[in-house]
Protein backbone atom coordinates (compact mmCIF):
# COMPACT_ATOMS: atom_id res chain seq x y z
CA UNK A 1 0.00 0.00 0.00
CA UNK A 2 1.33 3.37 -0.61
CA UNK A 3 0.38 5.30 2.42
CA UNK A 4 0.72 8.37 1.07
CA UNK A 5 -1.76 7.81 -1.89
CA UNK A 6 -3.90 6.43 0.04
CA UNK A 7 -4.12 9.03 2.35
CA UNK A 8 -4.50 11.46 -0.56
CA UNK A 9 -7.53 9.84 -1.44
CA UNK A 10 -9.43 9.60 1.65
CA UNK A 11 -8.53 11.67 3.68
CA UNK A 12 -11.33 13.75 2.85
CA UNK A 13 -14.01 11.21 3.57
CA UNK A 14 -12.78 11.01 7.24
CA UNK A 15 -12.40 14.22 8.13
CA UNK A 16 -15.83 15.11 6.83
CA UNK A 17 -17.39 12.11 8.59
CA UNK A 18 -15.39 12.90 11.57
CA UNK A 19 -16.30 16.94 11.54
CA UNK A 20 -20.19 15.90 10.68
CA UNK A 21 -20.48 13.25 13.10
CA UNK A 22 -19.02 15.33 16.63
CA UNK A 23 -19.86 18.94 15.51
CA UNK A 24 -15.88 19.79 16.86
CA UNK A 25 -13.27 21.03 14.54
CA UNK A 26 -10.79 20.17 17.04
CA UNK A 27 -11.80 16.79 17.77
CA UNK A 28 -12.55 15.47 13.63
CA UNK A 29 -8.50 16.71 13.74
CA UNK A 30 -7.57 14.46 16.06
CA UNK A 31 -9.95 11.93 15.02
CA UNK A 32 -8.26 11.50 11.66
CA UNK A 33 -5.19 12.00 13.23
CA UNK A 34 -5.54 8.40 14.52
CA UNK A 35 -7.47 7.29 11.65
CA UNK A 36 -4.49 8.18 9.88
CA UNK A 37 -1.92 6.84 12.04
CA UNK A 38 -4.03 3.31 12.38
CA UNK A 39 -3.65 3.31 8.36
CA UNK A 40 -0.13 3.71 9.08
CA UNK A 41 0.16 0.39 11.18
CA UNK A 42 -2.76 -1.88 9.19
CA UNK A 43 -2.68 -0.30 6.03
CA UNK A 44 -0.42 -3.01 4.39
CA UNK A 45 -3.15 -5.86 5.95
CA UNK A 46 -6.16 -4.32 4.31
CA UNK A 47 -7.26 -5.44 1.20
CA UNK A 48 -6.79 -2.09 -1.28
CA UNK A 49 -11.02 -2.46 -2.63
CA UNK A 50 -11.91 -2.94 0.88
CA UNK A 51 -9.42 0.00 1.99
CA UNK A 52 -12.70 2.77 1.95
CA UNK A 53 -14.85 0.98 3.91
CA UNK A 54 -12.11 0.00 6.32
CA UNK A 55 -11.47 3.65 6.87
CA UNK A 56 -15.04 4.64 7.37
CA UNK A 57 -15.30 2.08 9.90
CA UNK A 58 -12.13 2.90 12.33
CA UNK A 59 -13.29 6.31 11.65
CA UNK A 60 -16.56 5.67 13.65
CA UNK A 61 -15.10 3.70 16.28
CA UNK A 62 -12.78 6.11 16.57
CA UNK A 63 -15.81 8.92 16.95
CA UNK A 64 -17.47 6.33 19.26
CA UNK A 65 -13.59 6.47 21.41
CA UNK A 66 -14.02 10.13 21.33
CA UNK A 67 -17.25 10.81 23.07
CA UNK A 68 -16.94 8.08 25.68
CA UNK A 69 -13.91 9.88 26.26
CA UNK A 70 -15.72 13.03 26.01
CA UNK A 71 -18.71 11.44 28.59
CA UNK A 72 -15.93 10.13 31.09
CA UNK A 73 -13.90 13.70 31.36
CA UNK A 74 -17.56 15.01 32.70
CA UNK A 75 -18.11 16.89 29.56
CA UNK A 76 -20.77 16.50 26.83
CA UNK A 77 -22.90 13.90 25.92
CA UNK A 78 -22.30 11.38 24.16
CA UNK A 79 -23.95 9.17 20.77
CA UNK A 80 -27.38 9.62 20.67
CA UNK A 81 -27.30 13.15 21.96
CA UNK A 82 -27.14 16.87 21.46
CA UNK A 83 -23.81 18.42 22.76
CA UNK A 84 -21.91 21.52 22.39
CA UNK A 85 -19.08 22.19 20.24
CA UNK A 86 -15.34 22.01 22.17
CA UNK A 87 -14.28 25.10 24.26
CA UNK A 88 -11.43 25.73 21.58
CA UNK A 89 -13.87 25.93 18.66
CA UNK A 90 -15.90 28.21 20.38
CA UNK A 91 -12.78 30.46 21.31
CA UNK A 92 -11.68 29.81 17.22
CA UNK A 93 -15.01 31.13 16.01
CA UNK A 94 -15.13 34.35 18.28
CA UNK A 95 -11.61 35.17 17.45
CA UNK A 96 -12.61 34.42 13.78
CA UNK A 97 -9.25 32.25 12.55
CA UNK A 98 -10.09 29.11 10.87
CA UNK A 99 -13.01 30.13 9.84
CA UNK A 100 -15.92 26.80 9.30
CA UNK A 101 -16.43 26.89 5.65
CA UNK A 102 -20.19 25.58 6.32
CA UNK A 103 -20.68 29.34 7.65
CA UNK A 104 -20.55 30.39 4.23
CA UNK A 105 -22.73 28.04 2.36
CA UNK A 106 -25.68 30.27 1.55
CA UNK A 107 -23.25 32.71 0.25
CA UNK A 108 -24.45 31.72 -3.37
CA UNK A 109 -28.28 32.79 -2.72
CA UNK A 110 -28.84 35.89 -4.60
CA UNK A 111 -31.37 37.42 -2.53
CA UNK A 112 -30.14 38.38 1.07
CA UNK A 113 -33.39 37.36 3.51
CA UNK A 114 -33.45 33.89 0.98
CA UNK A 115 -29.54 33.63 2.02
CA UNK A 116 -30.29 34.59 5.42
CA UNK A 117 -33.02 31.70 5.58
CA UNK A 118 -30.80 29.36 3.93
CA UNK A 119 -28.19 29.92 5.70
CA UNK A 120 -30.75 29.38 8.92
CA UNK A 121 -32.01 26.49 7.29
CA UNK A 122 -28.27 25.00 7.00
CA UNK A 123 -27.50 25.47 10.43
CA UNK A 124 -30.59 23.98 12.20
CA UNK A 125 -30.25 21.38 9.73
CA UNK A 126 -26.53 20.68 11.29
CA UNK A 127 -27.85 20.72 14.69
CA UNK A 128 -30.86 18.03 14.13
CA UNK A 129 -28.17 15.71 11.98
CA UNK A 130 -26.04 16.36 15.20
CA UNK A 131 -29.11 15.35 18.18
CA UNK A 132 -29.85 12.49 15.50
CA UNK A 133 -28.93 8.98 17.56
CA UNK A 134 -26.97 6.40 16.39
CA UNK A 135 -27.10 4.48 13.68
CA UNK A 136 -29.19 7.21 12.13
CA UNK A 137 -26.50 9.48 12.18
CA UNK A 138 -23.73 7.88 10.64
CA UNK A 139 -25.94 6.00 7.70
CA UNK A 140 -26.95 9.91 6.67
CA UNK A 141 -23.48 11.35 6.94
CA UNK A 142 -22.28 8.36 4.58
CA UNK A 143 -25.09 9.16 2.27
CA UNK A 144 -26.48 12.83 2.36
CA UNK A 145 -23.27 14.48 2.80
CA UNK A 146 -20.40 11.94 1.60
CA UNK A 147 -22.75 10.48 -1.09
CA UNK A 148 -21.70 6.49 -0.44
CA UNK A 149 -23.52 4.05 -2.32
CA UNK A 150 -25.98 1.48 -0.40
CA UNK A 151 -23.35 -0.95 -0.57
CA UNK A 152 -20.38 1.00 0.48
CA UNK A 153 -22.64 1.82 3.78
CA UNK A 154 -23.26 -1.77 4.41
CA UNK A 155 -19.70 -2.93 4.11
CA UNK A 156 -18.42 -0.40 6.12
CA UNK A 157 -20.76 -0.63 8.97
CA UNK A 158 -20.56 -4.13 8.30
CA UNK A 159 -24.53 -4.64 8.87
CA UNK A 160 -26.77 -6.15 5.62
CA UNK A 161 -27.87 -4.04 2.85
CA UNK A 162 -31.57 -4.28 3.82
CA UNK A 163 -30.49 -3.02 7.37
CA UNK A 164 -28.57 0.05 5.62
CA UNK A 165 -32.06 0.65 3.60
CA UNK A 166 -34.39 0.85 6.81
CA UNK A 167 -31.87 2.62 8.88
CA UNK A 168 -31.63 5.61 6.09
CA UNK A 169 -35.20 5.61 5.64
CA UNK A 170 -35.60 5.95 9.38
CA UNK A 171 -32.73 8.45 9.66
CA UNK A 172 -34.49 10.71 7.30
CA UNK A 173 -37.65 10.40 8.83
CA UNK A 174 -36.61 11.07 12.19
CA UNK A 175 -34.40 13.71 10.51
CA UNK A 176 -37.89 15.61 9.36
CA UNK A 177 -39.84 15.38 12.32
CA UNK A 178 -36.89 17.42 13.92
CA UNK A 179 -36.72 20.12 11.04
CA UNK A 180 -40.82 20.24 11.84
CA UNK A 181 -40.03 20.84 15.46
CA UNK A 182 -38.01 22.82 14.95
CA UNK A 183 -38.63 25.20 12.14
CA UNK A 184 -42.91 24.40 11.70
CA UNK A 185 -42.60 25.83 8.34
CA UNK A 186 -38.97 24.70 7.56
CA UNK A 187 -39.50 24.73 4.24
CA UNK A 188 -37.21 27.55 2.36
CA UNK A 189 -38.30 28.30 -0.87
CA UNK B 1 -41.34 -1.33 2.25
CA UNK B 2 -44.13 -1.97 -0.16
CA UNK B 3 -44.83 0.89 -3.09
CA UNK B 4 -47.71 -0.16 -4.28
CA UNK B 5 -50.68 0.13 -2.20
CA UNK B 6 -54.43 -1.04 -2.91
CA UNK B 7 -55.45 1.93 -1.13
CA UNK B 8 -53.47 5.20 -2.38
CA UNK B 9 -53.50 6.95 1.47
CA UNK B 10 -51.60 9.47 2.55
CA UNK B 11 -49.32 6.20 4.32
CA UNK B 12 -48.84 5.19 0.33
CA UNK B 13 -47.94 8.58 -0.76
CA UNK B 14 -45.52 8.96 2.23
CA UNK B 15 -44.02 5.86 1.60
CA UNK B 16 -43.25 7.06 -2.16
CA UNK B 17 -41.75 10.15 -1.06
CA UNK B 18 -37.87 8.80 -0.78
CA UNK B 19 -38.17 7.13 -3.61
CA UNK B 20 -39.53 9.47 -5.51
CA UNK B 21 -36.75 11.84 -4.64
CA UNK B 22 -34.35 9.28 -5.52
CA UNK B 23 -35.84 9.13 -8.41
CA UNK B 24 -36.66 5.09 -8.27
CA UNK B 25 -40.48 5.53 -8.67
CA UNK B 26 -41.69 3.73 -11.84
CA UNK B 27 -44.14 6.51 -14.29
CA UNK B 28 -47.01 4.63 -12.89
CA UNK B 29 -46.14 5.85 -9.31
CA UNK B 30 -45.47 8.76 -9.90
CA UNK B 31 -48.58 9.83 -11.81
CA UNK B 32 -50.48 8.33 -8.76
CA UNK B 33 -48.10 10.08 -6.32
CA UNK B 34 -48.56 13.69 -8.14
CA UNK B 35 -52.46 12.91 -8.21
CA UNK B 36 -52.62 12.72 -4.52
CA UNK B 37 -50.15 15.08 -3.91
CA UNK B 38 -52.31 17.10 -5.78
CA UNK B 39 -55.50 16.86 -3.45
CA UNK B 40 -53.70 16.44 -0.27
CA UNK B 41 -51.63 19.77 1.31
CA UNK B 42 -50.06 18.06 4.10
CA UNK B 43 -48.55 15.45 1.96
CA UNK B 44 -47.59 17.98 -0.03
CA UNK B 45 -46.10 20.24 2.63
CA UNK B 46 -44.21 16.48 3.40
CA UNK B 47 -42.13 15.98 -0.09
CA UNK B 48 -41.54 20.02 0.38
CA UNK B 49 -39.77 19.41 3.79
CA UNK B 50 -38.35 16.02 2.58
CA UNK B 51 -37.16 17.68 -0.59
CA UNK B 52 -35.29 20.42 1.49
CA UNK B 53 -33.85 18.44 3.76
CA UNK B 54 -32.47 16.25 0.83
CA UNK B 55 -31.15 19.13 -0.61
CA UNK B 56 -29.74 20.68 2.59
CA UNK B 57 -27.78 17.99 3.18
CA UNK B 58 -26.12 17.62 -0.30
CA UNK B 59 -25.18 21.14 0.33
CA UNK B 60 -22.82 20.44 3.42
CA UNK B 61 -19.75 20.38 2.02
CA UNK B 62 -17.32 17.75 2.56
CA UNK B 63 -14.34 19.11 3.56
CA UNK B 64 -10.67 18.49 3.32
CA UNK B 65 -8.52 17.89 6.24
CA UNK B 66 -5.99 20.82 7.08
CA UNK B 67 -2.47 20.16 6.28
CA UNK B 68 -0.97 20.42 9.12
CA UNK B 69 -3.25 17.58 10.60
CA UNK B 70 -1.60 15.62 7.69
CA UNK B 71 1.74 16.95 8.25
CA UNK B 72 1.46 15.56 11.97
CA UNK B 73 0.10 12.32 10.84
CA UNK B 74 3.21 11.99 8.94
CA UNK B 75 5.45 12.56 11.33
CA UNK B 76 4.44 10.62 13.75
CA UNK B 77 4.47 7.55 11.52
CA UNK B 78 7.75 8.48 10.56
CA UNK B 79 8.92 8.67 14.11
CA UNK B 80 6.70 5.12 14.97
CA UNK B 81 8.87 3.75 12.49
CA UNK B 82 11.84 4.78 13.78
CA UNK B 83 11.05 3.13 16.81
CA UNK B 84 12.96 -0.02 18.04
CA UNK B 85 10.77 -2.79 18.85
CA UNK B 86 7.85 -4.41 17.17
CA UNK B 87 7.87 -2.43 13.83
CA UNK B 88 4.70 -1.47 11.98
CA UNK B 89 3.16 -3.43 9.47
CA UNK B 90 4.24 -0.77 7.11
CA UNK B 91 7.33 -0.95 7.88
CA UNK B 92 7.79 -4.64 8.55
CA UNK B 93 6.83 -5.30 4.63
CA UNK B 94 8.84 -2.09 3.62
CA UNK B 95 12.07 -4.34 4.97
CA UNK B 96 11.01 -7.30 3.34
CA UNK B 97 10.39 -5.55 0.00
CA UNK B 98 14.20 -4.42 0.61
CA UNK B 99 15.38 -7.48 1.74
CA UNK B 100 13.95 -9.51 -1.48
CA UNK B 101 15.60 -6.37 -3.46
CA UNK B 102 18.42 -6.96 -1.98
CA UNK B 103 18.84 -10.57 -2.80
CA UNK B 104 17.76 -10.32 -6.30
CA UNK B 105 20.48 -8.08 -7.19
CA UNK B 106 23.21 -10.28 -4.91
CA UNK B 107 21.93 -13.37 -6.46
CA UNK B 108 22.30 -11.46 -10.31
CA UNK B 109 25.98 -10.69 -8.62
CA UNK B 110 26.78 -14.02 -7.80
CA UNK B 111 25.73 -15.78 -10.58
CA UNK B 112 27.72 -13.18 -12.40
CA UNK B 113 30.80 -13.62 -10.66
CA UNK B 114 29.98 -18.09 -10.68
CA UNK B 115 30.05 -17.32 -14.87
CA UNK B 116 33.73 -16.16 -14.43
CA UNK B 117 35.20 -18.65 -12.01
CA UNK B 118 38.17 -20.71 -13.51
CA UNK B 119 36.48 -24.26 -14.86
CA UNK B 120 39.45 -25.83 -13.94
CA UNK B 121 38.99 -25.63 -10.20
CA UNK B 122 35.10 -26.16 -10.18
CA UNK B 123 35.26 -28.82 -13.41
CA UNK B 124 31.68 -30.60 -12.02
CA UNK B 125 29.96 -27.71 -9.80
CA UNK B 126 26.69 -26.65 -11.14
CA UNK B 127 25.69 -22.98 -11.35
CA UNK B 128 23.72 -23.03 -7.69
CA UNK B 129 26.67 -25.33 -6.10
CA UNK B 130 28.93 -22.58 -7.53
CA UNK B 131 26.85 -20.03 -6.09
CA UNK B 132 27.23 -21.91 -3.10
CA UNK B 133 30.29 -22.34 -2.95
CA UNK B 134 31.23 -18.00 -3.57
CA UNK B 135 29.01 -17.86 -0.89
CA UNK B 136 30.06 -19.59 1.57
CA UNK B 137 33.76 -18.42 0.87
CA UNK B 138 32.64 -14.90 1.40
CA UNK B 139 31.07 -15.78 4.54
CA UNK B 140 33.91 -17.26 6.06
CA UNK B 141 35.88 -14.23 4.75
CA UNK B 142 33.62 -11.93 6.41
CA UNK B 143 33.53 -14.06 9.44
CA UNK B 144 37.60 -13.74 9.30
CA UNK B 145 37.54 -10.03 9.22
CA UNK B 146 34.90 -9.02 11.15
CA UNK B 147 35.57 -11.69 14.14
CA UNK B 148 37.50 -9.47 16.36
CA UNK B 149 35.66 -6.51 15.74
CA UNK B 150 32.11 -7.52 15.90
CA UNK B 151 30.21 -4.88 17.62
CA UNK B 152 27.97 -6.37 20.50
CA UNK B 153 24.16 -6.47 20.00
CA UNK B 154 22.18 -3.45 21.03
CA UNK B 155 20.85 -3.07 24.54
CA UNK B 156 17.36 -3.98 24.99
CA UNK B 157 15.52 -0.40 26.69
CA UNK B 158 15.11 -2.34 29.87
CA UNK B 159 19.03 -3.02 29.81
CA UNK B 160 19.11 1.17 28.84
CA UNK B 161 17.09 1.70 31.85
CA UNK B 162 18.77 -0.27 34.55
CA UNK B 163 22.16 1.10 32.73
CA UNK B 164 20.58 4.54 33.24
CA UNK B 165 19.86 3.82 36.41
CA UNK B 166 23.16 2.16 37.89
CA UNK B 167 24.80 5.29 36.48
CA UNK B 168 22.41 7.54 38.40
CA UNK B 169 23.47 5.67 41.53
CA UNK B 170 27.27 5.77 41.07
CA UNK B 171 27.10 9.40 40.13
CA UNK B 172 25.45 10.41 43.32
CA UNK B 173 27.52 8.30 45.41
CA UNK B 174 30.67 9.99 43.67
CA UNK B 175 28.93 13.47 45.13
CA UNK B 176 28.46 12.07 48.55
CA UNK B 177 31.97 10.93 48.70
CA UNK B 178 33.32 13.74 47.21
CA UNK B 179 31.56 16.18 49.52
CA UNK B 180 32.45 14.17 52.29
CA UNK B 181 36.36 14.25 51.28
CA UNK B 182 35.83 17.93 50.70
CA UNK B 183 34.63 17.97 54.65
CA UNK B 184 37.23 15.90 55.70
CA UNK B 185 40.55 18.45 54.27
CA UNK B 186 38.77 21.50 54.99
CA UNK B 187 38.36 19.73 59.09
CA UNK B 188 41.39 18.00 58.98
CA UNK B 189 43.65 19.55 56.79
CA UNK B 190 43.04 23.49 56.64
CA UNK B 191 41.55 23.71 60.36
CA UNK B 192 44.32 21.61 62.06
CA UNK B 193 47.57 21.88 59.57
CA UNK B 194 47.24 25.53 58.09
CA UNK B 195 44.76 27.58 60.82
CA UNK B 196 45.37 26.22 64.11
CA UNK B 197 48.86 26.82 63.63
CA UNK B 198 48.67 30.06 62.13
CA UNK B 199 46.37 31.08 64.85
CA UNK B 200 48.82 29.90 67.12
CA UNK B 201 51.24 31.77 65.76
CA UNK B 202 49.46 35.03 65.50
CA UNK B 203 48.56 34.71 69.33
CA UNK B 204 51.97 34.38 70.20
CA UNK B 205 53.51 37.39 67.77
CA UNK B 206 50.32 39.17 69.92
CA UNK B 207 51.12 38.26 73.65
CA UNK B 208 54.86 39.52 72.77
CA UNK B 209 54.02 42.37 71.37
CA UNK B 210 51.53 43.66 73.94
CA UNK B 211 53.90 41.77 76.95
CA UNK B 212 55.74 44.42 75.67
CA UNK B 213 53.81 47.55 75.56
CA UNK B 214 51.47 47.46 78.30
CA UNK B 215 49.54 50.84 76.99
CA UNK B 216 48.52 48.60 73.75
CA UNK B 217 47.27 45.79 75.84
CA UNK B 218 45.10 47.96 77.76
CA UNK B 219 43.31 49.75 74.53
CA UNK B 220 42.49 46.28 72.85
CA UNK B 221 39.35 44.70 74.22
CA UNK B 222 39.75 41.58 75.82
CA UNK B 223 38.60 38.13 73.69
CA UNK B 224 35.11 37.37 75.41
CA UNK B 225 34.04 41.36 74.66
CA UNK B 226 35.50 40.48 70.55
CA UNK B 227 33.72 37.16 70.21
CA UNK B 228 30.65 39.04 71.82
CA UNK B 229 29.92 41.19 68.71
CA UNK B 230 30.72 39.16 66.10
CA UNK B 231 27.61 37.27 66.95
CA UNK B 232 25.65 40.66 67.49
Amino acid sequence: MDFEAAVARHQRQVYTFAHYFLASREEAEDVTQEVLLRLWRQGDRIDGAMLGPWLMRVTRNACYDLLRRRRAGGGFLGVGSSHRPRQEDQERRASGAGVDPMENLASAEPDPEQRAQSADFARRLRQALQELPEPYRSVLIMREIEELQYQEISEALEIPLNTVRVHIHRGRQKLRDRMRQEVPHAAVG
Amino acid sequence: MPRSVERFDCAGALALLEPHLDGELSPAEQARLATHLGSCPACAEELRLAGDVRHGLRALPELDCPPEVLARAFAAAVRESAMPGAPPAARQAEGRQRFRRLGRRWRSRLEGLSRHLPSWRLPHLTPAARIAAVCAALLVAILIVRWPHREPPAPSPEEMARATREARFALAYVDQVSRRAALRLRDQVLERHLVLPAARDLSRSLQETLGADPDLARRIPPRSDVAERDRS
